[in-house]
Parts: structure tokens; C-alpha cells; sequence
């Protein structure tokens, strides 16, 4: 036990320790605070800036000292004598340094009122964090970069191609494809099902959002530890 | 530390790509307290010894380190020996300080790694930052933590590759004087020779030679003869290292022809002499 708290601490001082993150922390809210004063009665920026820029950019900078060489990984369960340790303290981390942008985040919106967003937000917390911790067992730095980017960035963006593809058609999305939606890019969907452009029951949102962050964790938690670790 | 090593391995094989394994068959029994791997490079020395760590499942065959399954039982070989690999980038913002006190909580014993690290020379830079450290720093910090805690059994893959002579005394003494048992790869003969009781010869993914350091030199009067530009004038010339001649020969004439300047110096044929055998007299 207390191996693993020295694991999240070490790696959560990693991640959060420097200057650099509170600047960028800080200058992120500086943005939506400017956003919102340039634009009080259209939510659209702010929720595109969070989507696409904000969350994104935060999550990379907390993950990039997750996304390690095999090399480093090994010799981290060797220093901390555990893979358990290493695959919980890194999920443990994972988690906690997204507090301060959720709440900070949470406060603003909260005060704006996004309330529909404030809770994409979260969820987009979860999903994209469970992503990212299947990302970190890819082994290469390199290879993490590609798949985050593609997690973080492209594939939200492509959802969104297809969601105003649907609503220049003047179709509502539903179904399957409007929880594979809000999966990929969660404050923009919800922002765009308050507009109309997609049906989706909370419940099956709770539950979906559940399940998926569910599977992503223990299959994380597992993958890791029956893993083959390439050092050489 | 240390009750010693115990490895048995039957038939291993491992690949990375389809086809193409890498450890070939490999079977030893090998009962020691410092155990010596040597093998060149691409040998299969960092694979298997990252099979025996449990890192990497062998494609077939059977592993077993001091009674303990590595790949079934990952937590269990982790904690009882301590690797440490060759190469790590270590990419950490922290500085050298903070990483010697982590390394202090995580063996329970700060003023132990504490005086450790004063030991190995790691306080002369300890307000360096981790990630910027030049190779052979980092190489040090890496056998640092391996040789930190005293509970565990090191294994240490090529650990002298980047180090300086001054260094090298240091981590070597170190290796002698806190363990007992450790388990280490190289591949330079002498680097085993020196440091290990039993050695396993590596080539090409297979095991050419093992046994006791002892029984490696036991085999009549074979030399590594140590030369300039200039080939002496010497029969039984078995193998050819560029610098380094095995001989078969008397150990008077070798003095004679050091006496007289012809060569630098000799020394009882080791492994190079396994190498010779193996491979019918040029290693090139």
C-alpha cells in the first residue's frame, strides 16, 4: 500500500510538478474566460475551445509523462518491486490530475451556466482517460503520440464532420450512432443535443458512459499486467 | 545478500518477429551465487534475461529462477530480484536528489541509499535533472537502483558499457562487497571473468558454453595474449580477437616474448577460448 502511494505521488509530482502545467492550466482558463466575455449569448466557441483545444491539450500534457518506452516501464516495476504498483499508481494518477482542470472548469461553467457541458465535461474526463491508459501500453513514445492524437483530436473532430453532415441533411441522429458520438467528442455532442441535432436518454448516457470507462479500466488494469514487456 | 541462484531452463525459444527466433533452444542448470552471461552483441543476452525477469513469455520451453515460474509468478520474481537494463532513457523532470530519496522510500531504507548514492558518486550531480543526465550518469543511476536495495537479488545487464574506470571500481566493489548473489551480462569476457563464479556462453541465441568460471580455464595451457600492430612470433595460434591472440602455448614462453616487448601481457584463455572452439578458430 504504501509502495503504491509512492508511485502516484512520484508520478503525479511528475506530471503536475512543474510550472509549465499551472501556466498552461491558467492560461486555459484565461481563454474560456475571454470566450465567454467575447461571446456571452452564444455557447458554441466555448464549447468548441473546450472540445477540441482545452480538454485535449490538458490531457496530453498529464498523459505525455505516461506514455513511456517499455525500457522505462520495466525498469519503473523494478524500482517500485511491482507491476500492480506501477499499473495502479499510473491509473491512480490518471485520474487525479484531472482535478484541477475539472474543477476549475466545473466552477466557470457552473457559473456561466453549462450545466448540460459541465457533465460532458466529466465524462469526457473518463472516456478519454480510459483511452489514454490503453495508450500508455503501446510501449513507444512515438507510437503513443500518434494513437493520442488520433483519440484526442481526429477522431472527435470526424464525429462532428458526420454530425453536421446529418444535420445540413436535416436528419436527427439517434440510435447507436448518437452514443458513438457523444463517446468520441461528449461536450460538443451534448451541446449539439441541446440543439436538437441528436436524441440521447440520460440514462443509457449513464449507462453507456459507465460501461465503456468500466471495460477501458480493467482492461487496462489487466493488459497490463499480462503484457510483454520489450526491453531490449 | 543472497542465498544464491538456481536456474534451470529447458528448450527455451523465443522470437520477436514470426520465424525469426532469437533464443534458440536454450537449455542450462546453472547452481551459483554470481551467475555471468556473456555473448556479443544481437546474442540474445537482454532477451534472455528479460525472459527470466518475466518481462517477455517464452515462445516454448521451461523457466524457472530460484524455484519461481517468472512469467506466471511476475509479481513474485520482481520481488525477489532487482534488473536493471541497458539502455533506459529515463525521461523524468524530477532531479537526481529526489529520484535517490524515492528510491530510498521504496526499499525502506533512505539512509542506506542515501550513503549509496554518495558511494557511486551520484551526489555530485544530484541537482541535475534525471532527463538530462549524459549516458553513462544515467547508467549509474539505473545500477544505483538496482544495487540500492539490499533485499533484492540484482541483475544487471551490460552494466559497465557506459561507465568511466572511476566508476567502474566503484559499482564493481560495491557488486562484491553488498552481494552475496547478483546475476549480470556482458559483453566483454573479462568484465564475468572478474565478477562471476558460473558463466553462460551466448551465441547467435544459443548456449555454446556453461559451467563454473573455474572449469572454464581449466583447459591445458591456453592463453589470451594481449598485442600491438605486430603478430609475435608464436605457434598454436587458435583464434584471432584483433588485439587479443588465444594461444596454445607454455606460459614461460609467453613471459619471455612480454620480457622482450613482443606482446603486452597474457592471461589464462577464458571465454574467448570457448568462442574458438564454437566457431573453429575466427570469431570474424
Amino acid at each position: 500500500m504504501s509502495t503504491l502511494k509512492l508511485t502516484v505521488e512520484t508520478y503525479t509530482k511528475e506530471a503536475m510538478g512543474s510550472v509549465f502545467f499551472w501556466e498552461v492550466l491558467g492560461f486555459l482558463a484565461l481563454s474560456e474566460a475571454g470566450i465567454h466575455y467575447l461571446y456571452p449569448k452564444n455557447q458554441l466557441p466555448l464549447v468548441e475551445f473546450i472540445q477540441f483545444l482545452g480538454m485535449p491539450l490538458y490531457l496530453f500534457l498529464v498523459f505525455n509523462v505516461m506514455f513511456q518506452e517499455n525500457r522505462v516501464t520495466a525498469f519503473e516495476i523494478a524500482l517500485f518491486a511491482g507491476w500492480r504498483e506501477v499499473a495502479y499508481g499510473k491509473f491512480i494518477t490518471a485520474l487525479l490530475s484531472q482535478v484541477p482542470f475539472l474543477v476549475v472548469n466545473t466552477l466557470l461553467l457552473l457559473a456561466w451556466g453549462y450545466d448540460r457541458v459541465m457533465w460532458a465535461l466529466i465524462a469526457m474526463g473518463l472516456i478519454y482517460s480510459g483511452a489514454l491508459l490503453m495508450v500508455t501500453l503501446v510501449g513507444s513514445k512515438s507510437g503513443s503520440y500518434v494513437l493520442s492524437m488520433a483519440f484526442l483530436f481526429i477522431l472527435p473532430i470526424s464525429g462532428v464532420a458526420l454530425l453536421q453532415t446529418q444535420a445540413s441533411l436535416g436528419n436527427t441522429v439517434k440510435g447507436f450512432m448518437a452514443y458513438l458520438l457523444y463517446v468520441l467528442s461528449p461536450v460538443y455532442t451534448a451541446y449539439a443535443e441541446g440543439r436538437g441535432l441528436l436524441e440521447l436518454s440520460e440514462g443509457n448516457l449513464v449507462l453507456v458512459v459507465g460501461i465503456l470507462t468500466a471495460v477501458l479500466y480493467v482492461l487496462y488494469a489487466f493488459s497490463f499486467r499480462v503484457r510483454n514487456l520489450r526491453v531490449s | 545478500m543472497g542465498e544464491g541462484i538456481e536456474l534451470n531452463l529447458r528448450d527455451v525459444w523465443f522470437e520477436y518477429t514470426p520465424s525469426k527466433p532469437v533464443i534458440k533452444g536454450v537449455s542450462v542448470s546453472v547452481r551459483g551465487e554470481r551467475i555471468g552471461i556473456v555473448g556479443q552483441n544481437g546474442s540474445g543476452k537482454t532477451t534472455l534475461l528479460s525472459i527470466l525477469m518475466g518481462f517477455q513469455r517464452p515462445k516454448a520451453g521451461e523457466v524457472m529462477i530460484n524455484g519461481i515460474n517468472p512469467w506466471t509468478e511476475r509479481e513474485k520474481i520482481i520481488k525477489t530480484f532487482n534488473p536493471a537494463f541497458e539502455k533506459a532513457r529515463l525521461p523524468y523532470a524530477m532531479k537526481v536528489g529526489e529520484f535517490v530519496k524515492i528510491v530510498g522510500r521504496a526499499n525502506g531504507d533512505p539512509e542506506g541509499t542515501s550513503a549509496l548514492a554518495d558511494e557511486l558518486g551520484l551526489s555530485k550531480f544530484e541537482s541535475q535533472k534525471v532527463g538530462s543526465l549524459s549516458s553513462g550518469q544515467e547508467q549509474l543511476l539505473w545500477i544505483f537502483s538496482a544495487l540500492a536495495d539490499s533485499s533484492r537479488i540484482p541483475v544487471l545487464d551490460e552494466p559497465f558499457v557506459h561507465l568511466d574506470l572511476h566508476s567502474y571500481v566503484r559499482v564493481s566493489s560495491v557488486l562484491r562487497r553488498r552481494f552475496r548473489s547478483y546475476i549480470l551480462t556482458s559483453h566483454i569476457p573479462e568484465d564475468v571473468e572478474l565478477l562471476a563464479d558460473s558463466i553462460i556462453v551466448l551465441e547467435q541465441g544459443r548456449v555454446i558454453w556453461y559451467g563454473k568460471v573455474k572449469e572454464l580455464q581449466a583447459d591445458g595451457e591456453v592463453y589470451d595474449v594481449f598485442i600491438n600492430d605486430t603478430v609475435p612470433p608464436l605457434k598454436g595460434i587458435l583464434g584471432d580477437f584483433g588485439n587479443i591472440l588465444v594461444v596454445r602455448t607454455e606460459g614461460e614462453t609467453l613471459k619471455r616474448l612480454m620480457d622482450g616487448g613482443k606482446i603486452l601481457g597474457y592471461k589464462r584463455s577464458g571465454v574467448r577460448y570457448v568462442y574458438v572452439k564454437a566457431n573453429g578458430g575466427n570469431l570474424h
